[in-house]
């Protein structure tokens, strides 16, 4: 189907304004009007409204506001939450900035895309206006001669009284012209031979999921020294990892032959003395701070065994004024701290040797001042 | 609508120009053969460049090192480039869309090109964070994407993965609104070319667009939406680029004026960059008709305008340091007017607050080779800004043990001068091959011969009191003007 | 000189007659029964005062200088609107500069009755208490009252002194059109913004941050420039849709001057907005505990709800409503939305000041306080309103409206 159309040509956008408005009031059916710029007030005269892409460009901006918060919320919070500087998982805040940005591309790049497509605009297209001056500095308007109802005559007169520099009657041909349709066929026909090229050589070559997948510069990943829990068959029993000889001990770790045995905190009672000067104020203040850290929750602050600990439940120690503690020496008092004894556990992990020993004058001066009346 | 003539408002083209004399002086530069001194210009930024691709590449392969970064100072030079050059971008955004929205029909002369101006300052922008990495070649882990470290997702509460999406975000968007300005006039260039590859590829570009009124208006409203969604764009993007410092605990990075005060900064320099651009674009090629003493002058009031809120902030600053009671703010201060980088400080408030003030004279406004200078040293200044806040903030911070001093190194000394070598290289380029001047909205605004015929013709242009008689209320309403 | 050559243009153009002038621009005649109510409200906000300073006087003096501060920075508001206009050569708003002309007149009278707070009433900042000791003996000399209330009158008067040449030029012009009068006009404008701009900042510190004397947050200042602009925007559209409901404005306001008017209002609110979520964001994000006492207050209890309230007053409501542009044209929209930011402005300041006391006698006092504010300013307003025409009739940019190839 073609239609026929007739095109009149201005060269101020006064006339053109001008004619448009005339034309709409004789209620002549415009095709379009063709300017080198968006004229001001022709809009109305075309009778168009105001465009919907602005309604394109909100619902963008919106799907992308939520978008961009759901994922930050998903990511921080859910997925894997890492605590970065005590900063809540959920930390709305911090995650406008990027829910703004994602917004605003989001909006961008719906509503000029929403244009293109609309305006029927894309790479290649080839110009199809009534003239190339156009762009330059020609004004254009084209009505449609609807059959017998348009006054041919009378719409070129219209132009002409409107110093319409050329006026022409045009013969439309309204079926998509061949050359575009072939170009599309070509690119289908690409395209979907690279698609089975694709999934052929997916199927014959296949992957193996039981070794990794190519990798981007794995770089340090694969490390040139041995893994430490690792099968490395060069190693004795093939382990990275291995454990000390009998009889090698730390570095300043002289061993204790004790066993965790009554008799054997005997015997450390005969054989081991304070290596510690009772009256050196240093390592009696040492002995008070580890005492108040570490002893004080059950055998209290006076060593009578009435620590917090042992008011809510836990059977309470004896007390360090009882005749038994009175008469332990040093070195059995350091062997319980290093075994154990009965429901005290051993310490010696969260004590050090030397600091045992000054606990050990502490409850000795603790001993002393509570014996005292 | 009336039409009394005033000389209040002088008119924007000069010349009396018709539409095709417009497209003629625009055109015309793209299709003859580039001058001598485009070439010169041309040579001496690509050799800076190709300064700054030997300092970049040499440093990538062997390491940051090569920088005069250390423990204390890990940011100098780096990032006061990748400050700089965003904020020169954001005059071009600024002039696109915000004044597009407060309908200054001035800005059509100088828009395309500070659009363009944009582009460029965002891409040497952008390069600085990514080199300024270790492993430059890992900068995509930056992008959130379902990997298979556990899916191991970047941190959004950073500042830095905000820099990233902001950036990205502003290249974008800056060259979505750039290229679609363009459409319309690639589609007058096509037009134009004689048959070949030229037109061929001019062709391409324009979409073949054919002034169809009812695609313009439709690109109507996608240009106001796009520069209503660039408006707040350009904000934020310079507001999260000093959350990079404003989030840190630091004395004198931690200040809640950031966000605004580097914005206003932002504009300031980049409006340096522009007018130093313009003054030159238009006198070789012969653009004094369009980009006229008025674009000048009302350029260098908004240069001379932040130039003023740069200088507050400062003050500001300065005394919420004595306020605040805090001995650390205070020393940042006083470190920064005295300390042994006070040299820095004293040039940065040469530039930037005391040369500027010249600006309110008239006599200078309209003399511009003075104008040239004084934004010359704008841009000055306004790299030391960036420099003194990053470099003075860190060198002495809270540990006196940890004090310490930094001297640039060669290597980033050249890879700032490539900086300046890739801009000035894209934009030469721009101007060669692309029409500077907007020439679809510049014709939108010139008055024409024709029409200046018309309105002589027609209405007796009436005197006041003609018009008050006469149409009283439609002298008082105010009369149609802009696109919004 | 260009200036030489439009006066002689503007002479050889000839006068309008008074006739004409007052045919054109009537000046105000408030409806009387508008007046009373006015005066009412007046004595209701004294009488709120007097039973306040027996019942609840923090109440009272929080209110007097939130009432005050509010009168001032709407006066601010109006000069700063002028002198905007004036010094970017805008025209649109010409017609309608009298509206914030009649508002700048507020200043001298809210800044005498803050002033009058200022002094009677020293308790109201934690500095003047003699136990009060900061470290730095910078800080101990300008946290000091003779210095301070100093200032605070250096503020009022140089506001006042800065605005009235931008009022009488202009009503100077009404009678003989001179040119000469915009050229002073915007010399006048350039240096009330640049003093604007230096004392805002200052005087918000002074009068609503040392409330909290260990509080520094250095985006006040042009925070509360946001508020008092956007508060001051929609003062002024409350005023000239009232103005064209009441008549003389009829013929004189567009819908293209509200469209302006709703584009501002919808733009300084979300500066508002930011300017807001950059002091808010950065003080959450570093966790400094010199800072964040300050919010963690305004997040305790009832003050939770509050602070909701004011971002969702001052900023969602007006963007979410005036997005569209049909919204921004319609009066009865802006009216709405203008009154939402009004009230929200309130409570931004109210936020900022947070008065301890509670109980029902606070809130009636608040109300009262507020009502007989509201009073004197209109009465004020209307008084500044009707001290010359309508319209700056000779106003050299309400007589050259643009034409294509020129800028508005």
């Amino acid at each position: 189907m073609s239609r026929r159309l007739l095109v009149g040509t201005f060269t101020t956008e006064h006339d053109l304004l001008e004619a448009a408005r005339a034309s709409r009031e004789y209620g002549y059916p415009i095709v379009d009007a063709y300017t080198p710029y968006p004229v001001h007030g022709l809009d109305e005269a075309l009778g168009l409204k105001p465009s919907r892409l602005s309604r394109v460009c909100l619902l963008c901006g919106l799907i992308g506001v939520g978008v961009a918060m759901a994922f930050q919320q998903w990511t921080s919070a859910i997925d894997w939450p890492i605590n970065v500087g005590g900063r809540p998982f959920n930390s709305w805040p911090a995650f406008v900035p990027v829910a703004f940005e994602v917004m605003v591309l989001l909006a961008g790049f719906g509503v000029v895309f929403a244009f293109l497509g609309v305006s029927r605009l894309y790479p290649g297209k080839a110009a199809d206006g009534p003239a190339s001056a156009v762009t330059d500095d020609e004004f254009v308007l084209m009505i449609e001669a609807r059959g017998a109802a348009t006054d041919t005559e009378a719409v070129l007169q219209l132009f002409q009284s409107h110093h319409a520099i050329c006026t022409e009657e045009d013969d439309e041909d309204e079926t998509a012209p061949e050359p575009p349709a072939r170009n599309w066929r070509r690119w289908n026909w690409v395209l979907g031979g690279l698609l089975a090229v694709t999934v052929l050589m997916n199927w014959t070559l296949g992957s193996d999921p039981s070794r990794p997948n190519a990798e981007f510069l794995p770089e340090m990943v694969r490390g040139v020294a041995g893994e430490s829990f690792g099968v490395h068959a060069e190693l004795p029993r093939g382990m990275v990892m291995q454990t000390p000889e009998p009889g090698v001990i730390a570095r300043g770790q002289m061993p204790l032959h004790y066993q965790a045995t009554p008799k054997d905190a005997e015997r450390a009672g005969e054989e081991l003395t304070n290596p510690l000067d009772g009256n050196d104020a240093r390592w009696q203040a040492r002995g008070a701070a580890v005492y108040a850290n570490t002893c004080q929750v059950c055998h209290g602050a006076s060593g009578k065994g009435d620590g917090p600990v042992s008011q809510r439940g836990i059977p309470p120690p004896p007390s360090y004024l009882a005749e038994k503690a009175l008469k332990m020496k040093d070195g059995q008092m350091f062997h319980v701290l290093t075994f154990g004894q009965v429901n005290m556990a051993s310490y010696a992990a969260q004590v050090s040797r030397e600091d045992r020993w000054a606990v050990i004058l502490h409850l000795r001066k603790l001993q002393k001042t509570g014996a005292a009346p | 609508m009336s039409e009394v003539c005033s000389a209040l408002r002088e008119p924007l083209v000069l010349g009396n120009k018709s539409l095709a004399q417009v497209t003629e002086d625009v055109c015309a530069p793209l299709e003859r053969k580039p001058t001598a001194l485009w070439w010169t210009a041309f040579l001496v930024a690509a050799s800076f460049l190709l300064l700054g691709v030997v300092a970049v590449t040499y440093q990538i392969m062997t390491g940051i090192g090569v920088w005069g970064l250390n423990r204390t100072v890990g940011w100098a030079f780096d990032i006061t480039n990748f400050v700089f050059w965003v904020g020169i971008g954001h005059a071009g955004t600024l002039i696109s869309a915000i004044l597009f929205l407060f309908r200054q029909k001035w800005r059509t002369a100088v828009n395309r090109s500070a659009e363009a101006m944009t582009l460029f300052a965002v891409i040497c922008a952008g390069l600085f964070p990514v080199i300024h990495m270790g492993r430059p070649w890992l900068a995509f882990w930056m992008a959130p994407y379902p990997n298979s470290r556990g899916s191991l997702w970047v941190n959004f509460r950073s500042p830095l993965i905000w820099d990233f999406f902001a950036i990205s975000t502003y290249f974008l968007i800056s060259l979505v609104f750039w290229y679609i300005g363009l459409i319309p006039d690639l589609a007058t260039v096509r037009d134009r070319t004689p048959p070949g590859w030229r037109k061929r590829i001019f062709g391409f570009f324009a979409l073949g667009w054919n002034g169809s009124f009812r695609t313009w208006h439709r690109y109507e409203m996608v240009y106001l939406l796009l520069a209503g969604l660039a408006t707040p764009l350009v904000v934020s993007v310079h507001s999260i680029v000093s959350t990079d410092f404003a989030t840190a605990v630091l004395p004198g990075w931690h200040a809640t004026i950031f966000p605004p005060y580097f914005v206003a900064g932002a504009i300031f320099s980049g409006m340096a960059m522009v007018l130093t651009l313009m003054m030159i674009a238009r006198k070789v090629m012969h653009l004094e008709d369009y980009i006229t003493t008025r674009h000048i002058d009302a350029m260098a009031k908004m240069v001379l305008t932040t130039s003023c809120m740069v200088a507050l902030a400062y003050g500001i600053e300065f005394f919420s340091a004595l306020y605040s009671d805090n001995p650390y703010e205070y020393f940042v201060f006083m470190n920064r007017a005295l300390g042994p980088l006070a040299w820095s400080y004293w040039i940065m408030v040469g530039c930037n607050v005391v040369i500027p003030q010249l600006l309110w004279i008239k006599r200078v406004r309209s003399t511009l080779p003075v104008i040239f200078v004084i934004m010359v040293f704008v841009n000055i200044g306004m790299w030391f800004e960036r420099f003194i806040i990053i470099v003075t903030s860190l060198h002495r911070d809270f540990l006196p043990s940890s004090w310490s001093s930094y001297a640039p190194t060669l290597v980033e000394i050249a890879t700032l001068l490539g900086s300046f070598g890739l801009f000035f290289t894209c934009f030469l380029l721009f101007c060669r091959f692309l029409p500077m001047i907007a020439i679809a909205e510049i014709k939108g605004v010139v008055q024409t011969v024709a029409d200046a015929a018309r309105v002589g013709a027609g209405a007796n242009a009436p005197t006041r009191a003609a018009s008050a008689t006469a149409a009283p209320m439609d002298a008082l309403a105010v009369s149609e003007g802009g696109h919004a | 000189m260009r200036e030489q050559r439009l006066q002689e243009e503007w002479d050889r153009t000839p006068l309008l007659s008074r006739k004409c002038g007052q045919e054109l621009s009537p000046v105000l005649q408030t409806p009387p029964r508008l007046h009373a109510l006015a005066k009412g409200m007046m004595a209701l906000g004294l009488g709120g005062v007097v039973a306040g300073l027996i019942w609840a006087p923090e109440t009272v003096r929080a209110h007097w200088l939130l009432l005050s501060f509010f009168g001032v920075s709407l006066g601010l508001a109006g000069t700063l609107f002028i002198a905007l206009q004036f010094v970017t050569g805008a025209g649109w708003s010409v017609a309608l500069r009298r509206v914030p002309e009649a508002m700048a007149w507020l200043l001298p009278v809210a800044g005498a009755a803050l002033l009058a707070g200022l002094i009677a009433w020293p308790e109201f900042y934690p500095w003047t208490a003699d136990d009060y000791y900061p470290h730095s003996e910078w800080k101990r000399l300008w946290l000091q009252r003779p210095f301070f209330l100093a200032r605070a009158a250096i503020y009022v008067v140089l506001w006042s002194a800065l605005a009235l040449p931008l009022i009488l030029h202009s009503r100077r012009q009404d009678d003989d059109a001179n040119f000469s009068h915009t050229v002073a006009s915007r010399r006048w404008s350039a240096l009330f913004l640049i003093v604007f701009g230096i004392t805002i900042w200052l005087a918000s510190y002074d009068w609503l941050m040392s409330r909290d004397p260990d509080w520094v947050s250095t985006v006040y200042g042009v925070y509360n420039f946001a508020g008092l602009f956007t508060a001051g925007l929609a003062t002024q559209i409350l005023l000239v849709i009232w103005l064209r409901r009441l008549g003389p404005f009829r013929n004189v306001l567009t819908e293209k001057h509200l469209h302006d008017l709703g584009k501002l209002l919808f733009a300084m609110s979300t500066f508002w907005a930011y300017l807001w979520y950059c002091q808010y964001m950065l003080i959450w994000y570093v966790n400094n505990p010199e800072e964040t006492p300050y919010y963690i207050q305004r997040l305790q209890g009832a003050w939770q709800p509050l602070f909701i309230a004011n971002v969702v007053l001052n900023w969602v409501i007006p963007f979410c409503v005036l997005l569209s542009s049909a919204a921004k044209r319609h009066p009865k929209v802006l009216v709405n939305v203008s009154l939402v930011v009004l009230a929200g402005r309130w409570l931004d300041l109210y936020l900022m000041i947070l008065p301890e006391e509670n109980g029902f006698a606070t809130v009636v006092v608040a109300v009262a306080m507020t009502l007989g504010a509201l009073g004197l300013y209109f009465v004020v307003f209307c008084h500044g309103l009707a001290q010359a025409a309508l319209v700056p009739i000779n106003d050299p940019y309400l007589m050259a409206p643009p034409k294509r190839g020129q800028d508005l």
